[in-house]
């Protein structure tokens, strides 16, 4: 038996809340309870029928189709299942997410992720900024899991993260803003002041050899010289069980340690 | 029963639960992770003076590494998750953490943990960095030769300690060669002998004359005491006996390591010099693992 499918009936300019279409939520029940299930879309409620033709299949293999922007916080706080989005992604793409995997086809919105503690994401495009970051006033960001961003992560990827891994092939400005915890890679390009008011955790920058404006980090860091970092085998080999191979060009890397400013007790690794 | 000219003795071996963890400990190359895992499990033969029981189970390959470098898997035994986990704080902090090159991680899952890194991190003084990959925790702490890492906690499982078995031969240069033989032939997945290269000399019987002396000389097994022990076990053509101490991680890795130990010693056969095998026990009251010789060929 194939997945549950949901397909776009048309494109939504309003935003629709898709938490409540989770693979745990939707277990259990027929098509039709599904279509009847009611979503927020704007500033009202309408059936879920009403946005989407809604294909009998596996729950836990939920397939969306022709999606579009307006569809915001899939799997949002998603437990355990699969979600595979056809299409580009909404804001909050598995905010609060615990466990369970996300695969975006197309973009995601920004705050992809956010607060997330445990699943991994997946999102084949760019994504548009603060992935993995706290919510406006939230404490941290995300606690745990794994974000992996085939193109471009926006401005302010992992701001206030704890724990977890945050993967981009670029990345905008202030990538690892705040940073308490965790492991941001920028496989190419990262804009200015990388790690600013970083705590604590890594930011790997150049992995993949590209290099950008971000690669000279800000004043308030410290400059250790280069090293071989054995650790960074341990981080290949996680990498690899997740499906990634090759996404450190060395594990030869210049380590700087910053932002004084902020405890200084965070590194950002650039590939040497 | 007969193997190969030589008695099996109607007897067992008795057997004690212990806990254990396996460590695996990678370096820059095999020889490296050997110096780093014979220091680690160094003054390991036996928990009457050392604390734990340790050796070295096996090389590892690159690829069964967590690091990708050539290892070594160690296994620590100990009679409770106490005196483990202050053991392996102990020789990874002293011998591991020392050694150049290493790197070292829990090689085994189980439903109890002892700190690894999670104390030894402490000797990087504020400067050390942890680094959890999925599920994993890992402790970066700076030396002055680079970077020491190792997993945050290990596992540990219930285990079997003190399995045995005696090599009861005509002079001391065949039960040696009989001894070497089944030592060569136990190694393998789960177990070891923790005693030096496997084999001991002074097998020990509980209590003493002597107050405070817990264990003391085997008497009824030593040649020389033939006629002037109370109760010697040893027939007169017996003039040297080698016992062989395994540990393992379960009571089936015990029991195969057994049998492919004493089937190696036999192998030499009467004519060699191998007189009888048999095993030291406690009459049932020391442990609930009973390994009856017969029964395990």
């Amino acid at each position: 038996m194939g997945g549950l499918t949901l397909t776009m009936r048309a494109t939504l300019r309003l935003p629709v809340d898709m938490a409540p279409v989770l693979p745990g939520l939707l277990t259990g029940l027929g098509t039709h309870e599904i279509a009847r299930l009611e979503l927020q879309c704007g500033n009202r409620r309408i059936k879920l029928g009403e946005l989407f033709e809604v294909t009998a299949g596996d729950p836990q293999r939920l397939v969306i189709r022709d999606t579009c922007p307006a569809l915001e916080r899939i799997g949002a706080g998603m437990e355990s299942g699969a979600i595979a989005v056809e299409g580009d992604a909404g804001a909050l793409l598995g905010h609060g997410m615990k466990g369970g995997s996300i695969a975006v086809a197309g973009a995601a919105g920004p705050f992809a992720g956010s607060e997330m503690s445990g699943g991994v994401i997946r999102v084949e495009g760019d994504a548009a900024g603060f992935v993995g970051a706290a919510q406006a006033g939230g404490r941290f960001g995300m606690t745990g899991g794994a974000i992996l961003v085939g193109g471009d992560l926006g401005d302010r990827a992992g701001d206030r993260m704890r724990r977890g891994l945050i993967l981009g092939d670029s990345a905008g400005l202030h990538t690892g803003s705040r940073m308490i915890g965790g492991t941001i890679l920028v496989r190419g390009p990262c804009g200015a002041l990388p790690g600013i008011a970083m705590k604590r955790g890594t930011l790997i920058l150049g992995g993949g050899g590209g290099g950008g404006e971000g690669d000279a980090a800000p004043a308030t860091f410290a400059d250790n010289g280069v090293h071989e970092l054995g650790w960074l085998a341990l981080l290949e080999r996680h990498l690899a069980e997740l499906g990634l191979r090759g996404m450190l060009s060395s594990r030869r890397v210049r380590r700087l340690t910053g932002d004084l400013a902020a405890g200084g007790k965070g590194e950002i690794l650039v590939a040497a | 029963m007969i193997l190969n000219g030589v008695a099996i003795e109607d007897s067992f071996a008795e057997a004690f639960p212990m806990r254990a963890t396996r460590l695996v400990i990678t370096a820059a190359d095999t020889r490296w992770a050997r110096i780093a895992a014979l220091s680690m499990t160094g003054f390991a033969t036996s928990v009457i003076a050392c604390g734990c029981e340790a050796g070295i189970e096996r090389d590892l390959e690159p690829q069964e590494t967590p690091d990708g470098r050539p290892g070594v898997a160690v296994l620590v035994f100990a009679m409770d998750l106490e005196s483990l986990a202050r053991q392996v704080q102990a020789r990874v902090g002293q011998c591991v953490l020392t050694c150049p090159t290493t790197a070292c991680f829990s090689g085994i899952d189980g439903e109890e943990r002892i700190g690894l890194g999670k104390g030894l991190r402490f000797f990087g003084d504020g400067f050390q960095f942890s680094k959890k990959l999925g599920a994993r925790r890992y402790w970066r702490v700076p030396v002055m030769e680079g970077e020491f890492v190792i997993e945050d906690v290990a596992g540990v499982v219930p285990a079997v300690g003190g399995g045995n078995f005696l090599i009861l031969a005509a002079d001391p240069g065949a039960a040696l060669e009989a001894a070497e033989a089944a030592v060569a032939a136990m190694a393998g997945p789960g177990v070891i002998m923790p005693f030096p290269g496997g084999v001991v000399r002074s097998g020990s019987k509980i209590g003493s004359r002597y107050k405070g002396l817990v264990a003391s000389t085997n008497d009824a097994f030593c040649p020389t005491l033939r006629g002037q022990a109370e109760a010697s076990a040893l027939p007169d053509e017996v003039g040297s006996v080698l016992e062989i101490v395994i540990d393992g991680l379960s009571e089936k890795a015990v029991a195969r390591a057994t049998a492919a130990g004493i089937r190696a010693a036999c192998a030499l056969g009467s004519g060699g010099g191998i007189l009888g095998i048999t095993a030291g026990n406690y009459g049932g009251k020391l442990g609930p693992y009973h390994f009856h010789l017969r029964e395990l060929l």
